[in-house]
């Protein structure tokens, strides 16, 4: 015979535990009132304070829609219509009182109108009040428009399909935000509460002093909080047994948040989602959820499918095409085994110096590409080469990486594919600046002259504290933008601006170089390889006797002055016989310099006076 | 065949059908929508009411620890320069914001615009000072000295600085110090 303290502790844990077993119409009456609340609070807050979207105001609209100048003539109008005082109290007025009708008993239709009125005139109003919208905004507004179109359908199905939409959004809210959580090193090492909360927006002063009196108790705290979210889900399992204790602890956290970070909107908005959660984890065979349809996960699965075949087939369409050699598959092998696949327009009839570019890291030859059309124009040969690991070329070599592997591959290009007594003038961008150089240098009077291009050099690391401040975050961009692709989530990647700003033609390859996983993969092993080589200099730059030509982008220099510094120290390396011309390109910034039409035209006009300057290509000799 | 039209059928077929088609597209894009890198931003730009796809990543990767505080300083018609004054707009923490806290919007409002500014000035200044987060602050500023500040003002000045708000121990860094702008100027 069991205890009676057995028994107590039993009843007790059996009503800590299991399922909260809503009905479908008990869920969405749940879910609209607690969203009814957060519209409430919302509108008047904005009607409190009007004067921000006045002029002078946070949200002045005359000033912030030109946010929207992109949007088609209509939208503006109607947002412009949103925008306007009378019109903007009038719909918040309305929220006002279609949120207040909501929080009173009954199960009408109208209320789908109701709901259906605050969603979307929500999402009308974020453009208008978009300075200071947060995430229970969207999050109400996601639950009234799938609650409203819920109750306005007489379909099970369709309110079903619907409501389930509403349970994996709340689900997402969680495991997105613990997931994403983890790739911060600050979530990780638990100090983020800690930071967050010495914050005055977010932050909570005494809460601060506890965390630093206490800083095990408040690691505790955060990765308990990081569990809570990237476990959500498993209130799913075992019939909902889990239900009960993770909707309370949610509901905690988020009450906890209202106190100690201000965020109070959050309750009622967060919490709108639990009925549904509630009701979607109850078992089929609890008479509450009789005849749930729950097909919305196996058309959820389908669809992910189908956009993973999508993804990946784009990602093997922009791999063939990246590793597809520009010239009929012309390959130059080199000392360390790799193969490379240039580009060029050398002929045998030419002469003169041929330029050949060095592109820098995480980039590829169409970054010169307003370059190339220029020297085309004038007649000038060039040539140019994706590094061993980029696009087209084979890294084969079986050392660990080193700046001298990419060095001693220039050099066998330049061996390779220049005919004999031609010089070669060296032109890189950013590393590959610092790769042209030390190439120079084992070249010898193989090159005319050097043209640094917003160039690295050796000691950035160890002279400019900004450097040295960046290089951790760039070796975790770029292994995020790796570990992304390589994932196949390159078809989610915008095409940016720099690209959309490249001459037409090669606008397509840039794309599918920049999405493509192998391009960040040489990147890291590079960035990495330069960052211990950058630490370890400590001496002088290598004399060069060739002329040179220093082009610094000013947002460069602006930025950090040490790097101005650094450039003229490029240019003092060169024997002051020669002609040595040091240029700051007004306006540009690091990339600019190559792909901003704006940027790259002046700083080519330098490029071809400064060729016409050292010897135009008829009257050139090989010393 | 007849089996994969059947699936299709009994997933997307009918009005539940379309339900559930539109409610996993918007499931779809939500997910796609939360990468932490802005270079995945490819299906997060349609949402531009930020009506369809949520963004879900409070606080993460990286949580703000620090905050962001103007001040400025104006020229008088006498050609007196005042000392820099902070714009408070923080309210600081009372248990009652728990229910009702509309100033935590021009609060937030601040934290946007001055993160956006942050990200236009990786570009440079001059592209930075035309945007409109950067004019809506300017017209904020001089709307508040017009408002609270001396009177005979002839300019101001304003500069946004990052502080680690209750912590004293870390030096505050300014992100950028505004040109001289006219206290009358175009709003």
């Amino acid at each position: 015979m069991p205890s009676p303290f057995r028994t107590r502790a039993g009843a007790a844990l059996s009503a800590l535990l299991g399922p909260v077993p809503l009905s479908r119409s008990q869920a969405l009456g749940a879910s609209e009132r607690l969203s009814a609340v957060t519209s409430l609070l919302s509108s008047l807050e904005h009607l409190t304070h009007r004067r921000h979207r006045r002029p002078g105001g946070l949200n002045d609209w005359s000033i912030s829609r030109e946010s929207y100048a992109g949007q088609s003539r209509p939208v503006r109008r109607l947002l412009d219509l949103a925008a306007a005082e009378r019109v903007n109290t009038a719909l918040h007025a309305g929220r006002v009182a279609a949120s207040a009708a909501l929080l009173l008993p009954g199960h009408g239709r109208w209320r789908g109108a109701a709901n259906l009125f605050l969603g979307v005139s929500g999402a009308l109003l974020y453009p208008v009040h978009r300075y200071g919208t947060d995430g229970s905004d969207q999050a109400a507004g996601l639950v009234q428009t799938a609650t409203g179109l819920a109750r306005l359908s007489t379909t099970p199905q369709v309110q079903d399909a619907l409501l389930w939409y509403v349970a994996i959004q709340s689900n997402l809210s969680y495991l997105v935000s613990g997931w994403v959580k983890l790739l911060g090193p600050d979530w990780r090492s638990g100090s983020a509460l800690s930071g967050v909360m010495r914050t005055r927006t977010y932050g909570n002063r005494h809460v601060w002093l506890l965390t630093r009196r206490f800083p095990r108790s408040a690691r505790l705290v955060a990765h308990g909080v990081l569990a809570l979210e990237c476990l959500f889900p498993v209130l799913y399992l075992k019939g909902g047994r889990l239900t009960r204790p993770v909707l309370g602890s949610a509901l905690a956290f988020h009450v906890v948040n209202g106190f100690v970070m201000g965020l109070g909107r959050f309750i009622p908005s967060f919490a709108a989602m639990h009925p549904v959660v509630a009701y979607t984890s109850t078992p089929r065979s609890h008479p509450a959820v009789a005849g749930r349809d729950d097909r919305l996960l196996g058309s959820l699965a389908l669809l992910a499918g189908a956009a993973a075949v999508g993804a990946a087939s784009v990602a093997v369409s922009r791999r063939l095409r990246v590793t597809d050699g520009a010239q009929g598959g012309w390959t130059v092998p080199t000392r360390h085994g790799n193969e490379l696949s240039p580009m060029s327009t050398v002929s045998a009839g030419g002469a003169g110096p041929v330029v050949v570019f060095e592109h820098g890291l995480g980039a590829f030859p169409a970054h010169f590409g307003w370059y190339t059309r220029a020297l085309n124009a004038a007649g000038v040969e060039w040539l140019a080469c994706a590094r061993a690991g980029y696009g087209p070329s084979r890294r084969l070599a079986a050392e660990p990486y080193t700046l001298e592997e990419s060095v001693g591959d220039l050099a066998d290009l330049v061996a390779a594919a220049v005919p004999e007594g031609r010089q070669v003038v060296l032109a890189g961008h950013s590393l590959g600046g610092e790769i042209a150089r030390r190439a120079a240098v084992r070249l010898g009077e193989r090159v005319h002259a050097v043209v640094y291009l917003d160039s690295s050099h050796p000691g950035q690391l160890n002279r400019s504290g900004q450097q040295d401040k960046n290089s951790g975050m760039i070796d975790e961009t770029v292994g995020a933008l790796m570990v992304s692709l390589r994932l196949g989530l390159g078809v989610l990647m915008q095409t940016p601006e720099w690209i959309k700003n490249l001459p037409a033609p090669l606008r397509g390859r840039a794309m599918a170089e920049y999405a493509d996983p192998r391009l960040w993969t040489a990147a890291r092993r590079e960035w990495r390889a330069a960052e211990r080589d950058f630490r370890a200099f400590d001496g002088a730059l290598d004399p060069l006797d060739t002329h040179a030509l220093v082009l610094s982008a000013q947002h460069t220099v602006d930025r950090d002055p040490e790097h101005l510094l650094m450039h003229q120290d490029l240019a003092a390396a060169h024997a002051p016989e020669r002609v040595v011309r040091t240029v700051v390109v007004e306006g540009a910034d690091h990339d600019g310099i190559l792909t901003s039409p704006e940027h790259a035209a002046p700083a080519i006009r330098h490029l071809l006076d400064f060729l016409a300057e050292i010897g135009s290509p008829a009257t050139v000799e090989v010393r | 065949m007849n089996g994969a039209r059947d699936l299709l059928a009994r997933h997307f077929g009918g009005p539940a059908g379309t339900a559930r088609l539109v409610a996993g597209l918007a499931l779809l894009g939500t997910v796609c929508s939360q990468h932490p890198h802005e270079a995945f931003s490819r299906v997060i730009r349609f949402d531009r009411f930020a009506a369809l796809f949520p963004n879900w990543r409070f606080f993460a990767p990286t949580p703000a620890q620090h905050d962001f505080q103007f001040y400025y300083r104006t020229l008088d018609v006498a050609g007196q320069t005042s000392e820099w004054r902070p714009v408070e707009l923080i309210a600081g923490r009372r248990p009652h914001q728990i229910l009702w806290f509309p100033e935590r919007r021009a609060e937030k409002a601040v934290f946007d615009l001055g993160a956006e500014i942050l990200r236009y000035l990786d570009r440079g200044f001059g592209t930075a000072r035309t945007q409109p987060a950067f004019r809506l602050l300017t017209g904020y500023i001089r709307s508040e000295i017009e408002r609270s500040g001396p009177p005979g003002v002839k300019g101001f000045q304003f500069t946004l600085v990052r502080n680690a708000g209750y912590d004293d121990g870390e030096e505050p860094e300014i992100l950028f110090v505004s040109p001289y702008t006219p206290a009358g100027g175009p709003r």
